[in-house]
């Protein structure tokens, strides 16, 4: 029997688990086999897609960073944020702001992007400390108005423009010029971002996230601060948020503010309700099949031979971005990432239907 | 005189799709935000049975019955399902539905502009100043449906099986209150009065996909006023519609917006639970 519990043990001593493997993302060969074919895939991609997927998987992978922002401020912090729009367009605006006269390093306009983008999640941030979900979600919308209010008046006064365009970015020399360079930039980022966010949600900063959003004064009586999870909850996302938003920028090239609108907001809400809630993966699903999804049913309408107008299509989107959001919340609340899930145990236990008690614990 | 109807119109709407969302987040703590986009809907509707020459005292029974199955289709559909989860579920569920009716709205009625014409036009003397006649029938019409509401609420047994659920599910349930069934006739009714508002609405101005803010309008009016106060959200209304016309009158038509949204900032920093809402809705930390 192993013994009973060391002081610096953090798991309750009753439970034969080895405390380095409890919060272990990666366990054992077999999974690692997987990962480093998932990585080949993924690398492989550009080989087998059209040029136009290509540019959608680009999009996909910047939608991931800002639906790991917002899934990590909605799902685990559980602080609703209809806000997303707003700090998009914080972070594509400095972005284009920064490259209108000057021609600064890449680099650090996506650090100053990320920066403003985590001073205005400060902001926000501050209201928040006194208000639960509801008055939060409210006040992340009074954000997205008056940002896009603000980001209105820059682009009509400042600006006198319609909009803003940014150049081709170059990290050290190596210009961001095709899909394909972009492609393999994008995917380092983003497996970035989402090993972040997995370390983040395992530190003690994303578990004091996930314990005031459980319960805030339990959590407080506990000796974790509630102002300062709620806090570091909306800087991090938010700069993340804005990281994705000026990196967008950069790769659509131009940069308007008609483009940061509720719709905007409520599509990476979608995103986050479609792949899972609270959970990293959730993010990456839902943000790739949300992002794929409207070109997906076109090419589908396509094969199948029915011709819509272009307003009716956009229509048909929303109606199905809005029944995808009902649907999920209703039947699966955790989105595909459990719907993989799922599949992954069913497969593994094959041709059992649910696991011996010891294997899971081992 | 001029600015008294503008505002007493206004504040009518405001008011009327506000006692709808109050009257909702009372009897089932679901915060709606697709009022706005359920109100230009049916307004839509309206406008285009007027349209099509279907004589009025067809068309407006139409319109109420087309709100109340807007109604029994929301809430018997998507929101009874979602009854005593966690708050933010129920508000994502109207995200949803919000971005779905936006759809349907595209889909059937193209983003087209349109008017309610109805027999009212022209202007009238009132105090000396004259008046557009559309606005005092937009005032009359708009106070009588929001006093509908009231009297519902407050005299009628549904209204206090309403008030019943409000103050306290279980026990109101274990009194024998079908709760199911009040829950959906308060979506019912303010779907219904969210439906009037809109053609208010549309009678007064026109209406389009982004007049469907005028919800968002309503939804800071009752955050003004206090989520779970029907006498707040008249107050939180003025207080919009107030703002607004002075914003748009005095220095810009964008800020029209604006400065109801820093209102409501100032009052969810110092009374969160504003004006007239109770204390304990939202614990504080």
């Amino acid at each position: 029997m192993r013994s009973i519990s060391t002081s610096s043990t953090r798991v309750p001593s009753s439970l034969p688990v080895r405390r380095i493997h409890t919060f272990a993302l990666r366990r054992g060969w077999f999974q690692w086999c997987w990962l480093l074919i998932g990585i080949a895939f993924l690398l492989f991609v550009p080989a087998i897609v059209t040029t136009f997927w290509l540019h959608l998987l680009n999009m996909a992978l910047i939608a991931v960073i800002g639906a790991i922002g917002l899934n990590l401020l909605t799902g685990n912090a559980r602080l609703v944020s209809l806000g997303q729009a707003a700090f998009l367009g914080a972070g594509g605006f400095a972005a284009g702001l920064m490259t209108v006269n000057h021609e600064p390093p890449f680099l650090l306009v996506l650090l100053v992007a990320t920066i403003i983008g985590g001073a205005l999640g400060f902001i926000v941030a501050i209201p928040s400390l006194r208000l639960r979900v509801l008055y939060v979600a409210v006040t992340t919308l009074a954000l997205h108005f008056a940002v896009s209010l603000s980001l209105n008046m820059i682009q009509a006064y400042v600006l006198d423009s319609s909009g803003m365009v940014l150049p081709i970015p170059a990290i050290f020399g190596f210009e961001l010029s095709s899909p394909l360079r972009w492609y393999y930039t994008l995917l380092v980022i983003s497996t970035g971002i989402v090993i972040a966010a997995l370390n983040l949600l395992r530190s003690f900063v994303g578990r004091r996230w996930v314990a005031v959003a459980d319960h805030d004064l339990a959590a407080e009586s506990l000796g974790i601060s509630v102002s300062r999870a709620k806090i570091s909850a909306f800087v991090v996302t938010s700069a993340m948020v804005s990281f994705a938003g000026a990196l967008q920028g950069y790769y659509l090239g131009t940069v308007t503010f008609e483009y940061y609108n509720l719709g905007l907001a409520i599509t990476y809400l979608a995103m986050i309700i479609v792949g899972g809630m609270g959970r990293v993966l959730g993010s990456v699903c839902g943000a790739v099949f949300i992002t794929l999804l409207p070109y997906s049913i076109e090419k589908l309408m396509h094969v199948l031979g029915i011709g819509a107008e272009g307003s009716t299509l956009s229509g048909l989107h929303e109606v199905l971005y809005g029944v995808l959001i009902i649907g999920f919340l209703l039947f699966e609340p955790r989105g595909l990432a459990e719907i993989w899930r799922r599949i992954k145990t069913a497969a593994l236990d094959w041709p059992f239907r649910y696991r011996a008690v010891q294997r899971i614990q081992r | 005189m001029l600015a008294l109807v503008t505002i007493l119109a206004t504040w009518g709407v405001y008011a009327l799709l506000g006692c709808g969302i109050v009257l909702i987040y009372r009897t089932s703590r679901v915060l709606n935000i697709a009022q706005g986009e359920l109100a230009i809907m049916l307004a839509y509707c309206l406008a285009t049975a007027i349209r099509s020459q279907l004589p009025l005292y067809l068309a407006l029974p139409a319109s109420l019955a087309a709100g109340a199955a807007a109604g029994i289709i929301v809430y018997w559909i998507c929101l009874r399902r979602v009854m005593g989860e966690p708050p933010f579920v129920g508000l994502m569920v109207t995200v949803g539905l919000a971005i779905a009716v936006h759809g349907i709205m595209i889909i059937f009625f193209g983003g087209r502009f349109m008017t309610i014409d109805l027999f009212v036009a022209g202007s009238m003397q009132l105090g000396g100043t004259s008046v557009s006649k559309t606005d005092v029938f937009v005032l009359v019409g708009s106070w009588l449906s929001v006093g509908l509401v009231f009297l519902t609420y407050r005299l009628t047994k549904l209204g206090l099986l309403m008030r019943s659920v409000a103050e306290n599910v279980t026990l109101s349930a274990q009194r024998g209150v079908n709760v199911d069934r009040i829950v959906g006739l308060s979506w019912v009714i303010a779907i219904m009065a969210a439906g009037a508002a809109g053609s208010f609405h549309g009678v007064r101005a026109v209406i389009a996909l982004a007049t469907a803010i005028i919800g968002i309008k309503a939804l800071i009016a009752c955050l003004i006023g206090g989520m779970d106060s029907m006498r707040g959200v008249l107050i939180g209304a003025f207080l919009v519609a107030g703002s607004e016309f002075v914003a748009s009158r005095y220095f810009e038509t964008r800020y029209a917006l604006l400065a109801p949204i820093v209102l409501l900032l100032i009052v969810l920093a110092f009374r969160p639970w504003g004006l007239f809402g109770t204390a304990e809705e939202i614990r504080r930390v």
